[in-house]
């Protein structure tokens, strides 16, 4: 083996390239490695099983060329396996003649070894033409994930469940693979590229969807960068840039159109289709938009190739002061994804991952290592990093809320912790705030206990200013959140009394018989909507009472239960919506009513004002109540309210939603003004990415889908807080988050991690199921008393009924057969014991 | 339910005598927020109260709350054994200061 001259100050200097070996290799494709890759200045080393020898010489399979190899792969520990940059699988024969194993019940050396390459992100695995054998007895590893390979082994992998993508290069994460032996130049070439991207060896992201191979040239700041796509041909003049006589910071959220390398001129076009012209200078940084729980991933040494046309990403920068036609000094960039078109959002893992560091910044923050938890310690005020302050309050609904989040981290991840805080944290709603009124034979909750000192303090009405000494509907409804989301897990018997307690609460107290719909707050003493005491509460409905129910608790309860009451009662809240809710001369709902549906257009801060997320949460639910009872009524609205909110409640320039608004512009002007300010709020930008995806898996439309991706695109780009954890409360317009009084809180009245979960669940379920045609598998935990009729329901969300099957079951790590695939249901044995319930679903389009 | 108020070394003494149920609760509640005084210390002697609703329960955990409000001490006296039986299950039980007679409850106040 010829021990070749490496580059030096090559791009690969340092790094490792390994590759396996084994006899009939492809003679070009192995001597095209070995010099490529020394080209770049990479060490490559050959592995092989030994099989007790010092060295085999393997030939080659054109000409039985010689090719001798000492390097001993079960001699690779888990350190040196770490200095690995990347792990090859080559063509030919390499692969079937490592698989092979003397021991059937044993997998081979090099099949253990790539199973530990799997596990450590920070390797590139890179596989090409018949090397996905080698992947066989692992197949695990490539569930779900997108490859290609040679056209003899597209059953193969399909049987393994990975996806087959029709490309020549495909790149998945930490996994490149390759169609054929005679790609190895376009294979070789992608994966100098991947590693010379992970700057600082740390797991990346790449895109999920497949790369299209090409040639790309070196891009190196100091030599002059490839040639540029386009030149910029519009003139200066065309070109967007304010021109008043101060400068001032700005975002800019759009798509390249050209990229003037020598002049360092980038042209972006905006949602809306704006001309921004920003210019790069030596000081511009750039990063990539990373999850929760990722390292800082640098992209300022690709920005020849990141800045081509269709490449979505964020620009920050300083508006200079003068006339217009000066471009703007973009200080940062930031991309979203890695190929052109690609969303590091739309990896199959981000959401999940997100979920998980949520969850875990939650438990830690609330209840530090101790499990059991103990919720005598749980505070609803959370500062910035999670610490407690000297509020000693636990409202109700915050710890509902949380019960929520970590009974739907369960559900996404299985891990069982989690489901242990939401149902100690059930427990304590039960035994705490919860009051049985056996006079009315209804449950209600406290808004809370006070627990300073050695007693506890119960709170009976709510402290919160808008509805001091009433009990809101608001509150009854977001405490059975967390409960009836643990509820669709265990099936614990004392939930499911304590849900129909307070729904005995809604439809008798806060209900209107004759009208419809539920009123908004109740007296104290006689549970009556229509006391004097209630003041502008009195006798009033608005979104919170009477649509709320669906997202806090009501499709989850039906989810669990199949109950046809549920339900009914969900349509009679759509079908209220549908024909109160929209006004012709507005394109934003009217969410307040008197007890005669007419509208209250003088209540408190609302006036006659817009909550952009609630409208957006109407469109979101009001396609799940589609799903459920398919009504031309419901789409309609739902369609209407996606059409039209972009421009009105958007910010079409810098990315991300607006707050509250005035319904209709002033005498005079164009565009209705922002009310208090103009931040963003993270779970109003929650409510535009669930009501995106679901319309565009659900209608299919381009434009939905572009809304859905820009608005995750900017949360994830600017609400994550990589510094302690969680997510901002609020950003600024142009991204920075906003950390003043108590938006600066990561535990409050408003914030805990209900939103941020409910968003990283119903992305996933949208975006695997309905969009991508992905499987899912979500995991249950149904008590030995849970369940009556011992039928758990598995269907993730309200989806269309064509569109979803449950594919397989397991009960205990063992395959289960009794449940019917189109009803998603499961029939439980009985069980003296929890059970351990894993549902794959898959998508109903035809894909594979 | 008839409510009756005196003075005793200081303390105010507020006694309600008959039924607390969702009929009368309502003006129960509204007498009490006269009858209370916004300093100092009460004592709600309970021990005429023959019955009392989950409407009455709502109206102590007003009263409760007024008198932490404007830093009244508050103490309850005298409940009927059925009352009390209430109070205890659902849990209000724990966060009131509760004696037996109102003699015990002025010293309580005073020490």
């Amino acid at each position: 083996m010829v021990d070749l001259i490496r580059r030096a100050d090559g791009r690969l200097a340092g790094r490792t390239i390994a590759i396996l070996m084994e006899g009939d290799y492809v003679e070009p494709e192995l001597h095209y490695y070995e010099r490529r890759f020394a080209e770049e200045g990479a060490r490559v080393e050959f592995l092989t099983r030994l099989w007790g020898q010092s060295s085999l010489t393997f030939t080659g399979h054109e000409y039985r060329l010689p090719f001798t190899v000492d390097g001993d792969l079960e001699a690779v520990d888990d350190e040196r396996l770490r200095c690995f940059d990347a792990l090859i699988v080559p063509a030919g024969m390499v692969s079937d003649r490592l698989r092979y194993s003397e021991d059937v019940h044993r997998k081979a050396p090099a099949v253990q070894l790539l199973r530990r390459a799997f596990d450590e992100p920070s390797v590139l695995k890179g596989i090409i033409c018949h090397g996905m054998w080698l992947v066989s007895p692992i197949a695990e590893v490539v569930r779900g994930r997108r490859v290609t390979c040679h056209n003899n082994l597209i059953s193969d992998v399909r049987n393994m469940g990975a996806v087959y993508t029709d490309q020549d290069v495909v790149v998945d994460g930490d996994l490149l693979t390759a169609r054929t032996a005679d790609r190895c130049h376009l294979f070789a070439s992608t994966l100098i590229d991947l590693v010379v991207a992970r700057t600082r060896r740390r797991p990346v992201h790449a895109p999920r969807r497949p790369e299209v191979a090409a040639p790309v040239s070196r891009a190196e700041d100091v030599a002059p960068a490839a040639e540029p796509v386009n030149r910029p041909g519009a003139p200066r003049s065309t070109v967007d840039t304010p021109g008043p006589g101060f400068s001032f910071t700005d975002l800019v959220a759009g798509y390249v159109t050209a990229y003037d390398a020598d002049r360092r001129l980038v042209d972006l076009r905006t949602s809306d289709g704006q001309a921004v012209r920003a210019e790069l200078t030596s000081t511009t940084s750039a990063e990539f938009a990373r999850n929760l729980g990722e390292p800082y991933l640098d992209a300022s040494g690709h920005l020849a190739e990141l800045l081509t046309p269709g490449r979505h990403l964020f620009v920050r920068g300083i508006c200079q002061p003068g006339g217009g036609g000066r471009p703007m000094q973009a200080t940062s960039l930031k991309f979203v994804g890695r190929g052109v078109g690609d969303y590091g959002f739309e990896d199959a893992g981000w959401w999940t991952r997100q979920l998980v560091e949520l969850a875990r910044f939650y438990r830690r923050a609330q209840f530090g290592d101790s499990t059991p938890v103990n919720y005598e310690d749980y505070r609803t005020v959370l500062r910035l990093g999670g610490d407690k302050s000297d509020h000693f309050v636990q409202e109700t609904d915050t710890i509902s809320r949380l019960v929520y989040g970590m009974a739907t981290a369960y559900l996404l991840t299985g891990e069982e912790d989690f489901l242990g805080v939401a149902e100690r944290g059930t427990e304590y709603l039960r035994e705490h705030m919860r009051f049985v009124d056996r006079d009315n034979d209804v449950v209600y909750w406290y808004h809370g206990i006070d627990v300073r000192g050695d007693t506890e303090r119960k709170l009976f009405t709510s402290e919160f200013g808008d509805d001091y000494d009433a009990i809101p509907a608001y509150e009854q409804i977001y405490g059975l959140a967390g409960p009836t989301q643990t509820y669709r897990l265990t099936g614990d018997p004392r939930i499911a009394e304590d849900i129909e307690g307070t729904l005995r609460l809604l439809h008798r107290f806060f209900r209107d018989p004759e009208r419809g719909g539920y009123f908004s707050h109740v007296d104290p003493i006689l549970l009556s909507p229509h006391h004097e005491s209630l003041g502008p509460n009195r006798s009033r409905k608005n979104w919170n009472s009477i649509g709320d129910h669906a997202p806090a608790y009501l499709f989850n309860l039906l989810l669990a239960t199949g109950d046809e009451r549920h339900a009914r009662m969900l349509e009679e809240c759509f079908d209220l919506i549908v024909e109160h809710f929209p006004e012709p001369d507005s394109p934003f709902v009217q969410e307040r009513f008197h007890a005669d549906w007419t509208p209250d257009r003088t209540w408190g801060w609302q006036q006659d004002r817009a909550v952009v997320g609630h409208n957006l949460k109407i469109a979101w639910n009001l396609m799940r109540m589609n799903s459920l009872r398919p009504k031309e009524s419901y789409r309609r609205l739902a369609e209407r309210i996606g059409q039209t909110m972009p421009e009105v409640g958007s910010d079409r320039r810098r990315g991300g939603w607006y707050d509250v608004m005035d319904r209709h512009p002033r005498p005079g002007e164009s565009r209705p003004r922002l009310t208090w300010h103009d931040r963003k709020a993270w779970w109003q930008q929650e409510q535009a990415i669930l009501a995106y995806l679901i319309l565009a898996g659900t209608t299919g439309e381009q434009d939905f889908l572009r809304h859905g991706r820009e608005a995750a695109a900017f949360y994830n780009s600017f609400f994550l807080d990589h510094d302690e954890g969680g997510v901002y409360f609020n950003v600024l317009a142009e991204g920075t988050p906003y950390l003043l009084g108590t938006e600066r809180l990561k535990g409050s009245h408003s914030m805990s991690m209900y939103h941020t979960s409910e968003l990283c669940f119903l992305a996933t379920v949208y975006q695997r199921l309905l969009i991508d045609g992905e499987p899912l598998t979500l995991w249950f935990r149904p008590r030995p008393d849970g369940f009556g009729d011992r039928v758990l329901r598995v269907a993730p969300d309200a989806l269309p009924t064509d569109r979803v099957r449950l594919d397989w079951v397991e009960v205990d790590g063992r395959p289960y057969s009794a449940f019917d695939a189109a009803t998603m249901t499961v029939k439980l044995p009985q069980s003296a014991e929890h059970l351990t319930v894993r549902a794959h679903l898959v998508p109903l389009d035809g894909r594979e | 339910m008839e409510l009756s108020k005196y003075l005793s070394e200081g303390t105010t003494v507020i006694a309600l005598d008959g039924e607390l149920t969702s009929s009368t609760a309502q003006r129960t509640h509204g007498t009490l927020e006269e009858l209370m005084p916004d300093e100092g210390s009460v004592v709600l002697d309970l021990s005429g109260m023959s019955y009392m609703s989950s409407a009455g329960l709502r109206v102590l955990l007003l009263a409760h709350r007024r008198a932490q409000r404007s830093g009244v001490d508050l103490v309850l006296a005298g409940i009927p054994p059925d009352v009390r039986i209430t109070m205890s299950a659902t849990g209000f039980l724990e966060f009131f200061t509760v004696v037996d007679t109102v003699p015990d409850a002025l010293e309580v106040l005073a020490g």
